[in-house]
């Protein structure tokens, strides 16, 4: 997932006397998976909004960066998720639930794949709080319905990508490859910036770029799979190739 | 190249043991099914018998013994009462294999590259075969792993050939791809048979002909006195990452039918006489690496990734009986009076009834209970998100090795005197009634 670094301002993250600890601040310890203890960096600070924002950096396990969902501060009590960086259902999203002390402690519990373990975590420094690259509007031209072919391992693939923006937000994508079996991909990311058109499904690790040819009829571009890389041109549906 | 022991070339020809279930699967055809009393419920673990490494191997039972190999590279011969060893056979590579008995002689092949006679009431060596050396199937980008022009070798590829005895001839394959016929007596090789990748395949029995897979996607019939081959039948190819190709699992034949499974996702009926497809059960890109067993009209086998329990019919295919299990099945299914003993990857062995499918009891190791690492969820399932985080080579290598840490049931169950034995990678050999 794209991500860029953006600093925030923060406050003091000294602890307040004869008030609620501040959670603001990077919080480093371990999680005590049976077997296996798993490092956890926590990045939580306010927003120019006053909102609270975090991210997640889970060493060895991939994660940097996770934004933080479903982020709740209440007094000394913080609860958030991780998405679907520790696994989508039915596995995740992994859940935390923790208390921060005045001491620069924050401990809980973390839940994922209906297991549960204790963390804890110390004060280690300012929030280096990571923020997730949004997904963006298209084009008008890039709206509708496109259709593809590619082909793998000698197999005939048969695509269908079908892109509409909605008002205000960003754009959706329905992104279906039909070959010995039929799979919606869960897309995760979609942009349109300088013509470049970018989706992305993280989780088979599946990536189309491509930009629209002269008579916004095709999209001409490459199908990423992994290490593989391969041509792929979308033709709006209904116009021949 | 072979060296043979002077002691052995006093043997005599040794009998045919089909059917006496001192082999894998419980004889020569394979088939999986024992003639005796499993348990109807789950009382207790009788014993267990430690061993230094993983037990891939399945366990086989003469005269009141357990054979079994580990990966600590021994071969063990356990008294199957009190569990109590009765002496150990030090080779110098992981006994993923499973042995077999014919007469007062043990047959078994090791990671080290060769084939072991042993006398099965000492363990005394009577002679070794040097094969062309072991290997684990490899291939570039294999499962996709990463950076994709590098060759990886297969974690999953986890079982040696176990030999098959018949009329004083002793046959399995190796991972020099060649499939092996050597005297039973002495270890002086009879035939060699070439195919074109590792054959760790079990070889079944039927008629004078021996039917064994490759991972060079055939599957092949063999003329066992002559080495000729009297068909191939081609499975499925995967070009790209390898994934979806190769006869893992080995086959039964029953009624002049072989039943066989594939990483293709097929469970295939071939007819055994001709080499021709009778049907096949696709499986949706979930290999079947169980070894089918056949009963009554009916063939039972389970799945890996979908990680599904089916009995279908034997003349037809279709859909008997259909169970959600939770993990990865690799084990194969042992049959005794109409109960299906399952070994499963998450550390459980389940009693299923043949006829439903429906589970009877099932039995957690400890290692599953601990779950180290999460490599389960809290149902048991495989917490696939903890486990393969990233695609590079070394990081799934690792992660297999992680899924296989909860006590994985990758060796078959053998039933007899109303007990389950099976082992386990978490290194114990359990006796469970």
């Amino acid at each position: 997932m794209l991500k860029i670094l953006v600093p925030l301002l923060l406050a003091s993250t000294a602890a307040l006397p004869c008030a609620a600890a501040d959670p603001s601040g990077r919080w480093s310890g371990t999680a005590k998976v049976p077997g296996r203890d798993m490092p956890i960096v926590l990045d939580l600070a306010k927003d120019g909004s006053g909102a609270w924002a975090g991210s997640l950096i889970v060493p060895g396990f991939d994660i940097k960066g996770a934004p933080l969902g479903n982020l709740k501060v209440a007094g000394d009590n913080i609860s958030f998720d991780i998405g679907d960086a520790l696994g989508a259902e039915p596995y995740g999203p992994a859940r935390f639930e923790a208390h921060a002390d005045a001491g620069g402690t924050m401990s809980g519990e973390l839940s994922q794949g209906g297991n549960k373990a204790p963390f804890t975590l110390k004060r280690s420094g300012a929030a280096q709080v990571e923020l997730a690259v949004r997904s963006t509007a298209v084009s008008r031209e890039t709206e509708g319905r496109w259709i593809g072919e590619y082909e793998m391992g000698g197999y005939p693939r048969h695509v269908t990508v079908d892109i509409a923006n909605r008002p205000g937000a960003a754009a959706t994508v329905e992104f279906v490859v039909v070959g010995k079996a039929t799979t919606k991909l869960p897309v995760d990311f979609v942009s349109e910036q300088e013509g470049l058109l970018r989706i992305q499904c993280s989780a088979y690790r599946i990536n189309f770029e491509g930009r629209l040819d002269g008579d916004k009829n095709r999209i001409v571009g490459t199908f990423e799979n992994g290490p593989f890389e391969l041509p792929l041109t979308l033709r709006r549906e209904g116009k021949a190739s | 190249m072979k060296t043979t022991t002077l002691a052995a070339l006093a043997l005599a020809a040794l009998p045919a043991v089909a059917g006496s279930g001192a082999m894998f699967r419980g004889g020569a055809n394979h088939d999986g099914v024992y003639a005796t009393e499993g348990p109807r419920d789950f009382h207790r673990v009788k014993w267990t018998f430690p061993t230094g490494d993983r037990i891939v191997s399945s366990p086989v039972m003469q005269d009141g013994t357990i054979y079994f190999g580990s990966d600590d590279g021994n071969v063990y011969a356990v008294d199957a009462a009190t569990g109590r060893q009765l002496w150990k056979f030090v080779t110098r590579g992981s006994v993923a294999s499973t042995p077999a008995v014919a007469g007062d002689t043990l047959y078994v092949a090791s990671f080290d590259g060769r084939f072991y006679a042993l006398n099965a009431k000492t363990g005394a060596q009577r002679w070794k075969f040097s094969t062309g050396g072991e290997r684990h199937f490899e291939a570039k980008n294999l499962h996709g792993m990463t950076p994709a022009s590098q060759t990886y070798f297969d974690p999953f590829d986890v079982y040696l050939s176990s030999p098959v005895v018949v009329d004083g001839l002793v046959y399995f394959g190796s991972g020099d791809g060649n499939f092996y016929a050597l005297e039973a007596a002495t270890g002086a090789m009879k035939w060699k048979f070439h195919t074109g990748d590792v054959v760790h395949s079990s070889p079944a029995y039927a008629g004078g002909v021996l039917f064994f897979g490759s991972w060079d996607s055939y599957f092949y019939a063999v003329d066992a006195r002559t080495g000729v081959e009297k068909w191939r039948f081609h499975g499925g190819e995967d070009p790209v990452i390898h994934n979806q190709v190769g006869f893992q699992g080995s086959a039964a034949v029953v009624d002049g039918v072989v039943y066989v499974g594939c990483r293709d996702s097929n469970l295939y009926a071939i007819d055994a006489a001709t080499g021709k497809e009778k049907w096949k059960f696709n499986n949706s890109g979930s290999w079947v690496i169980t070894s089918p067993a056949v009963i009554d009209g009916k063939v039972v086998f389970a799945t890996s990734d979908s990680s599904l329990f089916h009995v279908v019919d034997a003349d037809t295919g279709k859909s008997i009986a259909r169970q959600q299990s939770k993990a990865f099945m690799f084990a194969s299914p042992a049959i005794a009076k109409g109960i299906v003993y399952q070994g499963v990857l998450n550390g459980t062995l389940e009693a299923r009834d043949l006829y439903t499918g429906e589970l009877i009891w099932d039995y957690q190791t400890d290692a599953s209970r601990e779950n180290k690492a999460w490599a389960l969820t809290s149902e048991r399932r495989f917490n696939m998100p903890m486990l393969f985080r990233r695609d590079n080579g070394e990081a799934q290598i690792l992660s297999v090795a992680l899924e296989f840490s909860v006590g994985s049931f990758l060796s078959s169950p053998l039933v007899a005197n109303g007990t389950v034995y099976l082992g386990s990678t978490d290194g114990n050999l359990y006796a469970i009634e």
